[in-house]
């Protein structure tokens, strides 16, 4: 069986500290038939996020489940930040757990680095993934709006997503712990 | 040369549409949305461009194009013409939609008549449009 990796990308490699909005994705190669299956997102303090735009189920801890691995391999989600926070590079933890037999969890964790930043320093140095914010830009269109199962939004000012299919293997660092 | 600092930008813009905020005016800037920032003295500002940019984004937003497709479109057209579509954003506030009444007169003429305004006047302004289209170009 194939290891399942965890592959993140952020539309920019910074984020203001002060009314600051980035996005976040998360693809995953397929884990086999999972009963059960969530991300969870550890995010640097001050930095929040929204529902994910792709429709995923969530719960009020925040878990993302994921019922059919094989449907979509990935999601994306908006991070942002209201009220300023210390500027600095800080890392997104994101941990995939899913069962692969009936009283085994396996876990796989992945970081993604993320500069927060003070807004006049913000476009200095900037790198944008261009892959997550096409992806983004491409998000939606009038007739998915009867598809949406949560109240979650890509950008402010229209209410779209999409369930997305693509891969990305990103620069980030794989962490496989097996329970 | 007017110059904005980004929340002004947003200040601005959220009087025409209340969704907007200083975190989607940075995000456009900065994955090339809208031109590149001016220089002007030792700090970068934005424009009256730029915020014609940002109507027109936002009116083909709200037309329902994707910020792909908005993306492409604006590469194509001159300055005028993206300053014509961002005034036509009054148009597309929802508030607006309901509130007015859209009649397409011909090919060539769409009336939007507010409902504040009385059934007689709309039908005489109506009638008013369709006999002056009728009566063809000037020679």
């Amino acid at each position: 069986m194939n290891e399942t990796r965890l592959n993140l990308g952020l539309a920019k490699s910074k984020l203001e500290n002060e009314e600051g909005l980035n996005y976040l994705r998360i693809a995953w190669n397929s884990f086999g038939p999972a009963g059960k299956a969530f991300l969870r997102i550890e995010l640097p303090s001050g930095v929040k996020r929204k529902p994910n735009l792709s429709g995923f189920e969530e719960d009020a801890d925040g878990r993302i489940f994921i019922h059919e691995p094989d449907a979509a391999d990935e999601l994306l989600i908006e991070i942002y930040t209201d009220e300023a926070v210390p500027a600095g590079r800080t890392t997104i933890v994101v941990e995939l757990a899913y069962a692969d037999a009936p009283t085994a969890f396996r876990f796989v964790k992945r970081e993604i680095d993320l500069e927060i930043a003070a807004a006049e320093e913000a476009l200095d140095g900037l790198i944008i993934d261009e892959e997550v914010v096409n992806k983004m830009s491409e998000l939606g269109s009038p007739a998915d709006d009867r598809n949406l199962r949560v109240d979650a939004f890509y950008d402010p000012i229209r209410k779209r997503r999409l369930p997305l299919r693509s891969e990305n293997p990103g620069s980030t660092r794989n962490v496989l712990i097996e329970a | 040369m007017n110059a904005y600092t980004a929340q002004q930008v947003a200040d601005l813009l959220r009087a025409d549409d209340p969704q907007m905020n200083l975190r989607t005016v940075r995000y456009y800037t900065q994955i090339g949305l809208v031109p590149p920032l001016e220089t002007i003295g030792n700090r970068r500002a934005y424009t009256d461009v730029h915020l014609q940019y940002f109507r027109a984004i936002m009116t083909m937003s709200r037309s329902g194009e994707r910020l792909s497709d908005i993306q492409s479109r604006l590469k194509e057209l001159p300055i005028e013409e993206i300053a014509k579509l961002g005034r036509k954003l009054p148009l597309y506030q929802a508030g607006r939609m309901l509130e007015y009444e859209t009649h397409v007169v011909d090919d060539g003429v769409i009336v939007s008549v507010s409902d504040r305004v009385s059934p007689e006047r709309k039908s005489r302004i109506l009638d008013a449009v369709g006999a002056i289209m009728k009566e063809g170009e000037p020679r």
